[in-house]
């Protein structure tokens, strides 16, 4: 049984200029133990589903479920809750100065978390808390424990923050976005430590990230996200050299000296949407250069990937082409150019141009509405 | 901490010196007419005008005058009042404990008034409590303390004791030694009349601050470690929010201290502030001086106290 098995989450903001839809639809599931990345651009909802399976979210409407250990965390009090949260599931998120609170000491912080879930003195906390920061190689952590965390350096401050979460030896670790803020050099220190505990205490860790390097090191499935719904689903291998979506290949072609991308940087074009207007059909169609009639009127469902039976991808391009190379591209190019009509071929022609997000979205036809074949009830599954 | 206090002690320092050179031109520089004869009361005699330039050290250059000034006022002396020939500084300090009880205690209800109904709208914004902390807060902010005064007079002292009711005393002073009861009796309503604008800003600004700390990354952090909410808005979000709060504190308790003089007029407390309306009405210049510099003084003093209280608040501002 998995140890996190999200279904249909959605959550929506309402606000004064219209409802913001930042998740439509995520699942996933995680196992005791594993890694799930989850990528994509900012923006796209990695934040708001993970903040929001652990109550974090506020004046937000949601629905799904996400049950943890056969308990669902978006039914519970927030009592129970509570005692889900840094106990069994700790998070760290991306901006360590900012997360830490600046005027309380570095140890008193970490002895506070463990006082809220057990019952110790505040000096075996203490001792916990030196134990915690040597674990995590802060040097000399018994006169670090009385720092400030304006007294530690940008790396050391995340450390801490790691110290805390895996303090109570949580069996799920979020981790959003734990390097973003960090030089390239720590960012590499931040994730080796975060390998070498997760194998320590068998942690199962959703790793967030815009960074597909960052996956590529730790994961072991990926969920790609768009515009707070998944594109694609792969375990690492696949996904970094077999991605069947065009916005999966466009992130992997986006870091610079990647196999993917073969030396040739090319930046995806155009902008995420507006999660309050969002265009008909494929979300990403406004910016894909493979957008066909179809991509603008339909919502493409989660289909699986030819080679992988847990690869799956939300994109109407056959599902037999996949990965990188010329053949594949020529391949791909003359299917959307068959199913490409007066429609798609106007967008098609705005795409190497700088698409501003809301503004290209071309209207419905007048005949063949948008219709949401969406359906993501094969995505629970995985795993 | 020991070099920032001695630091921010030296700076106060350098601040009053700068203004008893304010204080010393405006009064012996460039008010019109001879300086001396403010300080021999209406109408003198030239002799008196000759005593009082040899007495003041009036016939000297200005810079030794000014020598002389520094002098007098490093001992303390602050000079006599021409109406009844006391002096200065006795007067001032006989009247400090009322000023200083008035603005304690107004202090004392304008935090335990405008500290809570903040908090109560910032932890539930847009709701029914939140407008009605507005409501308040304008209501509050636009009854100045004079007629707060006279309309609590009119209610608490006029309409009770119409009905046999002397629960409040119209006015006096009772001081604290004496009878700590009657003290409190006698003040509490100046404490409301003079808290009441002051416990409105506090609670706007509490309001703000606090919602500005609530969306901090720190705050998600504290409710991902599973404290209670009650833990997140008391111990991570007032610890930041309330620095605000005290530089006002600071300021307005050091402001009062230098006499309150609508609320001490209004309730006939004998207090610095009702002291100053006297001085002024009869241009009792000595007392004037001296009550610029006493106020200033409190000013500096609670200036340098906010710093420290900063400091003391937030690790960051010691290594600033
Ligand atoms: N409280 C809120 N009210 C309205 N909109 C919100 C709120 N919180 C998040 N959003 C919106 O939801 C969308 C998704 O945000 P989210 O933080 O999940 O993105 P992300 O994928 O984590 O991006 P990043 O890489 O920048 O962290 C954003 O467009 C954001 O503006
Ligand atoms: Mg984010």
């Amino acid at each position: 049984m998995s140890l996190l098995e999200v279904t249909d989450l959605t959550v929506s903001f309402p606000t004064e200029d219209g409802v913001v839809r930042a998740v439509r639809g995520v699942s996933f599931s995680i196992n005791v133990g594993q890694t799930l990345g989850i990528v994509g651009e900012s923006g796209s909802g990695k934040s708001v589903s993970t903040q929001t399976i652990m109550g974090l979210t506020r004046g937000a409407q949601i629905t799904g479920s996400a049950v943890f250990e056969g308990r669902d965390l978006l039914g519970m009090s927030q009592q129970d809750l509570r005692k889900v949260r840094g106990a069994e599931i700790g998070m760290i998120f991306q901006d360590p100065l900012s997360s830490l609170h600046p005027q309380y000491r570095v140890g008193w912080q970490i002895v506070e978390m463990i006082r809220a879930h057990e019952d110790v003195s505040k000096k075996d906390a203490t001792k916990r808390a030196v134990d915690l920061l040597g674990l995590v190689g802060i040097p000399q952590p018994d006169r670090r424990v009385d720092d400030y965390p304006h007294q530690f350096s940008g790396g050391m401050r995340q450390r801490a923050m790691i110290a805390m979460a895996v303090a109570l030896n949580p069996k799920l670790l979020i981790a959003d976005e734990p390097t973003t803020a960090l030089d390239v050099t720590v960012q590499a220190q931040i994730i080796d430590l975060m390998e070498r505990l997760q194998s320590e205490f068998n942690t199962a860790i959703i790793m967030i990230t815009h960074d597909l390097g960052v996956v590529a090191d730790i994961a072991d499935d990926v969920m790609v996200m768009y515009a707070g719904k998944p594109v694609e689903f792969a375990d690492r291998r696949t996904l970094y050299y077999r991605p069947h979506h065009p916005y999966t290949k466009g992130l992997i072609e986006s870091i610079p000296s990647s196999e993917g991308g073969r030396g040739r940087l090319k930046p995806i074009q155009g902008q995420p949407p507006s999660l309050i207007n969002l265009p008909s059909g494929c979300s990403f169609h406004p910016r894909c250069p493979y957008v066909m009639d179809q991509c603008i009127t339909e919502v493409p469902p989660l289909r699986q990937v030819a080679g992988s039976p847990s690869h799956r991808s939300a994109c109407w391009l056959p599902v037999d082409e996949v990965g990188f190379g010329d053949d594949v591209e020529a391949q791909r190019e003359k299917v959307a150019a068959s199913r490409r009509g007066a429609l798609a071929t106007q967008e098609s022609e705005v795409v190497p141009a700088v698409v501003s997000a809301a503004g290209t979205t071309a209207p419905p036809p007048a005949q063949a509405g948008p219709t949401d074949t969406s359906d993501n009830s094969d995505i629970g599954d995985q795993q | 901490m020991g070099r920032f206090i001695a630091r921010r002690l030296l700076f106060g320092v350098v601040v009053l010196f700068v203004i008893s050179l304010a204080v010393f031109v405006l009064f012996f520089v460039v008010a019109p007419g001879d300086p001396a004869a403010n300080f021999v009361g209406k109408s003198p005699t030239p002799e008196q005008i000759q005593q009082a330039k040899v007495r003041y050290g009036l016939d000297k250059p200005v810079p030794e005058q000014y020598l002389q000034y520094v002098g007098r006022l490093l001992h303390g002396d602050l000079g006599y009042s021409f109406r009844n020939a006391e002096p200065v500084r006795k007067t001032l300090l006989d009247r400090l404990p009322a000023t200083a009880s008035l603005a304690g205690g107004a202090a004392v209800v304008w935090l335990l008034m405008g500290i809570p109904i903040g908090i109560l709208a910032a932890t539930k914004p847009r709701s029914i409590r939140d407008r009605l902390a507005t409501v308040f807060a304008l209501g509050g902010l636009s009854i100045p303390p004079f007629v707060a005064g006279l309309l609590l007079l009119y209610f608490l002292y006029y309409r009770l004791s119409l009905n046999g009711l002397d629960i409040f005393p119209a006015s006096g002073y009772v001081p604290l030694t004496q009878n700590p009861f009657e003290w409190a009796r006698h003040l509490i309503l100046p404490w409301f009349a003079l808290a009441l604008v002051t416990a409105a800003s506090y609670s706007r600004i509490t309001r703000g601050s606090l919602l500005e700390v609530l969306g901090e990354d720190y705050i998600r952090t504290a409710r991902a470690k599973g404290l209670s909410e009650r833990r997140v808005i008391y111990r991570h979000g007032l610890r930041s929010a309330l620095t605000p709060v005290v530089t006002l504190l600071g300021i307005d308790v050091g402001t009062l201290l230098g006499g309150a003089i609508v609320t001490e007029v209004v309730f006939g407390l004998q207090g610095i502030g009702q002291n100053a309306i006297v001085a002024v009405s009869t241009g009792d210049l000595p007392v004037i001086f001296g009550t610029v510099l006493f106020a200033a003084f409190f000013i500096v003093i609670a200036n340098i106290l906010v710093d420290i209280a900063y400091a003391v608040l937030d690790s960051r501002v010691r290594l600033a």
